[in-house]
């Protein structure tokens, strides 16, 4: 299937004639043979296609991400603007900032991978509104695999670039940004550039699978050519956007992406740790595109998100062309592995009860510590009264076919004190009903294990002071 | 200091490997169809359906090679495409040529094959029982190990499980071949080793060595996995070209390059070590069970290296190691940086930290006692000479204070019972040489142009070493330039005959001593007849930042112009350059030779935080005193010391590679289920201190080789872990089995409690809360 798909590729306006299922590295690559973008996995684990995506948000302003070509479906650039390393060059030959600091650290060996890397790193300039630092810095290249491996080159090449950008009023407009040499003049001019985009089409309709961020079903397919479509794309359905708050609801819509969840201030009144808790999810390139509705439907058994939503108590608000209906996350997957979601409904929103006074932990463990997928995760939320707990809630994944409730665990620690005998009492209920199996994470005997850690880690990190560690990691010393 | 050389094209996106170069016109694109089985006996391939497909223009098998189909680096074993047997999965049985690379890959899913499955073996302790070896097993001896242990005070032995490790180039596999009107082909390969691939595919064409061009502009990422590997993939394009007259281009995607290429060999072995009294070794014994996998490939050599680095960088006057290459039914593995000199360290390292513990005693206690001295005996016969271990370690000792490094660690571990730390000292000794003496040959070929400028092209490779920068670096101080004058080719197999691969951290030594020999003879030309012109002897002559000087003074004539006057008298101005290392020399019948030019020499000491609820882990502090020579480019080199750490650290702990035992398949070939380290990885404190230059006769300019010792440092941060978990779990018995994953950590940190820890309690019959 071969349709036009009209975006602003760099300095120009494109109109791509291909299918809209199509990847946009093989796009780029193969059909436009603008070969600075590499690949290296086509998995969107390593980060050599990065490009630049940029669309005006509900404020109408630019803003541009930084995501992985292979799992970027043309559609999905329609009415965009993507810029690729041969758009970051200076016409004169010369080198931006981003990219001498990356000669002059020594931040490049092999070069496969750097091409990806300024692009991100312009991601992390372009959207400054304050002097960066090196977490900035390990954020913005936590998605660049190089296997050289010059990381060392590369945050001395990010402090380079912090004492740059350290001369500068931040946030600075495209023609300041110009003008310390960050980035190519075209940059100045970018609002007549974008001023030549036609409107944008309203997306059509399609049957098929729904498809909302791609990182999930553009990593299934073969790695050539397209995923397969066609898709029904949910993403210009308003309906499926936005984090709105009430007084006692928090709605989130399905095509929130991972990262807009992290710096939702929304997000963090209800759980002041989401930030840090979500950093080792994913890479940033991959946070930009993959959706709490994506995590929530495709229900893998070590979901980040959903386990998240499970343990706050999310409510699913479900479509079907004009009707809604509301299910409990905790009833959405079925103990068969089924889901509650007939082929012609959409999950569009969660809702998440606001509770006063409610504490929130969430672990996770994975091979690598960040950007990997995790092994065993845990949420646990509850509230104290009167020295009992109250309203606990337990989810994990990674010990089942989908995230689910511990609910033997939770039915134990509803109204009891916080002390060690009841850690202990939650500790020998938490087998009960679980299945993980032995898989390249790991062995079912590590699962198990680790899910008792992870909610002895839960008490340790809500009650510090109440429980007894020592007796409860079975100091093996003794 | 000059900059890396490519670094500014690397920057812009337009570094061009394989596949970015120009398609021409007609171009075809290639795909594999792999055995779905680790081991049977083929009886038929149906390739009907993947010729019917859309854009398919040709299926091959192995009958239809045009040669001969058999290769491989030391014995040729492996068919270019199966012949009649299969020994691993994804082992490449027909070849599909289409005329975009989607109907490529559709089409090889199509093809069919009818195997009569044999029996998987993976565990190369299971071959080597049965006799199935690759070569024969060998071993290095000196002193006699059975005469001292009566008289050790203390024997350990034990046993350990080494895994592999993917290389992940972050280039996959790749070539492009053009068709030659002679029969034979031009191929831009993806490659370590031109020449290797020019051998194998002349053979799989039938035609001679000089029909056949190999050129190499750069790779993206080798770490030996494309010192051999890159054979069959350039002599696959190379074939339908040959068979289709057009050029064809073979790219695998990531899954296919994890699944069927070869990999760094998994090691099992068994240790026994001997200490005196006083902690002196006095006796050390292995035995090594190397992972071969289904063909030879580079495991004998891979093997040879192992021997040599058993004994890492102590002295062991009675010594036996043996080892053999064990055939089973995985990938056939290869070359990757370390080259089995990783493995061999890893085991004398275990046996040391077993010895330490037994004892209870600090390691580095023993290992600072026992380190090489000049006039020791490497048990491979050669005598210490110009030893810098002591000089690594007190260097390291005076630049970061071990005592006080120990001692924090000691007094941090008495006041925390859930977050341990470990620390481990790691010193390393690796020897700079090909074993294999006749790969020691360096060659350059050096043109200066008629405007001055200087061209090198040598047989080595560039693949983010940094070698084009230090060539050129050798070169513009050999003409008296600044590297703006100097470019350096592409390595091509017509300009250069006969290389060695760009391996074994010698390529800089071997290439950049070349490039001085021709580049000083081209000089020497020069000065000749810049002398004649002046009237003045050229002895008193030098070209100094592109002029001429007479006893230091300006000569008033600039380079330009006098290599302008020197094309227009004649003077040659381009010259070959033939450099092979001295005084090396091994025989193996009796395994024993003076088998490297020097050693470079290390100490690392690695300092982790173990979380021991989670069993997940920190790697605090990394510091190095590292023997470089006279650094030819000091921010090259610390991109190598620090590139070669983090990509061992990643094979000690997040890389778990994995292979099913009784599929003989590969579980984690996928960037989704193989993890290499992350910028999460590098601490913050990673300090690397060079020696001051303590001179090496034997490199350019007294440099010293740097592209594999780092990597060997790796294992120290497998100790440190292992000293943060025992601190929590004194009693416990741990296994030495890397790579110490979270889950291996987490396991260890409970062991001998787990059991407890996960059983269910069925007693939850009274689950309401008393009031």
């Amino acid at each position: 299937m071969t349709s036009a798909v009209e975006f602003l590729l760099n300095e120009r306006v494109e109109r791509a004639a291909a299918d809209p299922a199509l990847p946009l590295l093989d796009y780029l690559r193969d059909r436009r043979r603008l070969v600075g973008i590499k690949e290296g996995c086509h998995e969107g684990d390593c980060g050599a296609c990065a490009v630049l995506l940029g669309r005006p948000g509900s404020d109408g302003v630019w803003r541009y991400n930084s995501v992985t070509g292979c799992l970027l479906p043309l559609a999905d650039v329609a009415g965009a603007h993507v810029v690729t390393i041969e758009g970051l060059n200076r016409r004169d030959g010369g080198l931006t900032a981003i990219q001498s600091a990356i000669v002059d650290g020594y931040g490049s060996q092999c070069g496969y991978c750097t091409p990806g890397i300024v692009v991100s790193l312009t991601e992390l300039v372009l959207a400054a509104d304050r002097v960066p630092d090196r977490d900035d810095i390990r954020r913005t290249l936590g998605g660049h695999l190089c296997r050289c491996t010059g990381y060392g080159g590369l945050l001395r090449a990010g402090d380079r670039l912090i004492e740059v950008l350290a001369t500068l009023a931040l946030p600075a407009d495209m023609p300041a940004l110009v003008e310390i040499n960050m980035l190519p003049a075209w940059f100045a001019d970018i609002d007549d550039l974008r001023a030549q985009l036609g409107e944008r089409p309203a997306a059509a309709e399609h049957d098929g699978l729904a498809f909302a961020g791609g990182t999930d079903i553009y990593t299934r397919g073969p790695s050539a050519g397209s995923a397969g479509g066609p898709f029904r794309r949910l993403a210009d359905d308003a309906r499926l956007t936005g984090i709105q708050g009430s007084a006692d609801t928090l709605r989130i819509g399905a095509m929130t992406t991972t990262r807009q969840l992290m710096e939702s201030a929304q997000m963090a009144a209800l759980m002041p740790s989401i930030a840090t808790d979500l950093l080792p999810v994913a890479a940033q390139t991959i946070r930009n595109r993959s959706t709490l509705g994506g995590n929530i439907v495709t229900g893998a058994h070590n979901a980040d998100l959903a386990t998240i939503m499970l343990g706050l108590d999310a409510t699913l608000s479900i479509i079907a062309g004009s009707s809604e209906r509301r299910v409990a996350l905790a009833d959405f997957y079925g103990a068969d592995g089924r889901l509650d979601l007939g082929p012609d409904e959409i999950v569009a929103a969660v809702h998440l009860p606001r509770v006063a006074d409610r504490r929130v932990n969430f672990e996770r463990v994975s091979k690598r510590s960040h950007h990997d997928k995790a092994i065993v995760n845990t949420l646990m939320s509850c509230r104290v009264v009167d020295g009992r707990l109250v309203d606990v809630r337990l989810a994990a994944s990674g010990v089942g076919l989908h995230p689910l409730r511990l609910s033997e665990a939770e039915g134990w620690l509803e109204g009891r004190a916080v002390d060690t005998d009841t850690v202990t009492g939650t500790l020998e209920r938490l087998a009960i009903g679980l299945a993980p199996v032995d898989d390249y994470q790991g062995s079912a005997r590590y699962k198990r294990l680790l899910l008792r850690q992870l909610v002895v880690a839960h008490f340790a990190e809500l009650f510090g002071d109440d429980i007894d560690l020592e007796a409860l990691t079975m100091a093996v010393a003794s | 200091m000059s900059r890396h050389l490519d670094a500014e094209f690397h920057v812009r996106g337009t570094s061009r490997y394989v596949d970015d170069h120009p398609r021409p016109e007609n171009m075809l694109h290639l795909a594999l169809f792999g055995s779905p089985v680790a081991h049977g006996r083929i009886a038929s391939v149906d390739t009907q359906a993947a010729r019917a497909a859309d854009n398919v223009v040709a299926v091959f098998t192995v009958e239809d090679i045009p040669g001969d189909p058999w290769h491989g680096p030391v014995v040729q074993d492996e068919a270019l495409l199966a012949a009649g047997e299969v020994r691993y999965i994804g082992q490449p049985i027909a070849l599909i040529a289409a005329t975009d690379v989607a109907s490529a890959r559709r089409a090889a899913a199509l093809v069919s094959v009818d195997i009569e499955p044999l029996e998987i073996v993976t565990d190369p302790r299971v071959a080597h029982a049965r006799g199935d070896l690759f070569g024969v097993e060998r071993t290095f001896a000196q002193g006699d190990v059975d005469a001292v242990w009566d008289t050790c005070a203390t024997i350990v032995e034990g046993r350990s499980e080494l895994a592999g490790q993917e290389h992940v180039y972050m280039e996959t596999q790749r070539a492009r071949a053009y068709p030659r009107e002679d029969g034979g082909a031009q191929v831009m390969a993806s490659t370590q080793g031109p020449t290797m691939v020019q051998k194998c595919v002349a053979r799989a064409l039938g035609v001679a060595l000089h029909r056949v061009e190999i050129d190499v502009t750069r790779l993206g990422g080798g770490f030996g996995g494309k010192e051999d590997n890159a054979n069959s993939i350039a002599s696959l394009a190379a074939v339908a070209a040959r068979l289709t007259g057009r050029p064809a281009e073979l790219v695998l995607d990531r899954a296919t390059d994890m699944r069927i290429t070869g990999k760094r060999h998994p090691y099992s072995s068994d240790y026994r070590l001997g200490l005196s009294e006083a902690g002196d070794i006095l006796a050390f014994e292995a035995r090594h069970y190397q992972n071969a996998g289904g063909y030879t490939e580079l495991s004998p050599a891979v093997l040879e290296r192992t021997l040599f680095t058993s004994c890492n960088t102590y002295n062991i006057p009675n010594f036996r190691v043996h080892a053999a290459c064990c055939k089973t039914n995985i990938v056939p593995n290869t070359a990757f940086r370390g080259f089995g000199a990783a493995q061999g360290l890893w085991v004398i390292e275990c046996a040391i930290h077993h010895a330490a513990e037994q004892l209870g005693v600090a390691a580095e206690t023993l290992k600072a006692r026992n380190l090489v001295h000049d006039g020791d005996w490497f048990p491979y016969g050669q005598q210490v000479a110009h030893e810098h271990a002591h000089m690594c370690w007190d260097a390291a000792d005076a630049q970061f204070d071990l005592a006080a490094t120990r001692a924090a660690v000691d007094a941090f571990n008495a006041d925390h019972s859930h977050i341990k730390k470990g620390m481990a000292v790691l010193p390393i000794c690796h020897g700079v040489s090909f074993t294999k003496i006749p790969l020691n040959q360096g060659q350059a070929l050096v043109h200066v142009y008629q405007d001055g400028s200087v061209t090198l092209s040598t047989g080595g490779i560039e693949m983010g070493q940094g070698l084009s920068t230090k060539l050129a670096a050798i070169a513009a101080r050999a003409f008296g330039l600044s590297m703006e004058r100097i470019t350096v080719q592409s390595t091509n197999t017509f300009r250069t005959a006969n290389m060695g691969p760009s391996a074994a951290s010698a390529t800089t030594d071997l290439n950049g001593n070349a490039v001085l020999v021709a580049a000083e003879k081209i000089r020497e030309r020069v000065l000749a007849f810049a002398g004649q012109r002046l009237g003045v002897d050229a002895e008193r002559l030098a070209i100094v930042d592109a002029r001429l000087t007479c006893d230091g003074d300006d000569a008033d004539w600039s380079w330009n112009d006098l290599i302008a006057q020197a094309f227009l008298n004649r003077i040659n101005l381009s010259d070959h350059g033939f450099y092979a290392t001295p005084g090396i020399a091994f025989d193996p019948a009796v395994e024993k030779g003076q088998a490297f030019a020097y050693h470079v020499y290390g100490t690392a000491i690695f300092e982790v935080a173990v979380d021991c609820l989670r069993g997940t882990y920190e790697i605090e502090r990394i510091r190095i005193a590292h023997d470089m020579g006279r650094p030819l480019n000091e921010a090259v080199d610390i991109g190598q010391i620090e590139g070669g750490l983090i990509q061992g650290i990643g094979w000690m702990t997040c890389e778990d590679l994995r292979f099913d035992a009784e599929s003989g398949a590969c579980t984690t070939a996928t960037h989704a289920s193989y993890k290499v380290p992350g910028v999460y990885m590098v601490p913050d404190d990673l300090q690397i201190h060079l020696l001051e230059d303590p001179g090496n006769s034997v490199g350019p300019y007294s440099s010293k080789a740097v592209g594999e010792p780092p990597f060997l440092y790796a294992p120290g941060v497998y100790f440190a872990l292992r000293e943060a978990i025992r601190a929590f779990n004194p009693s416990g018995p741990l296994p030495f089995d890397a790579p110490m994953t979270p889950e291996r950590t987490l396991m260890q940190l409970y062991a001998g409690r787990i059991d407890d820890m996960i059983e269910a309690r069925s007693s939850p019959a009274d689950t309401t809360p008393s009031a």
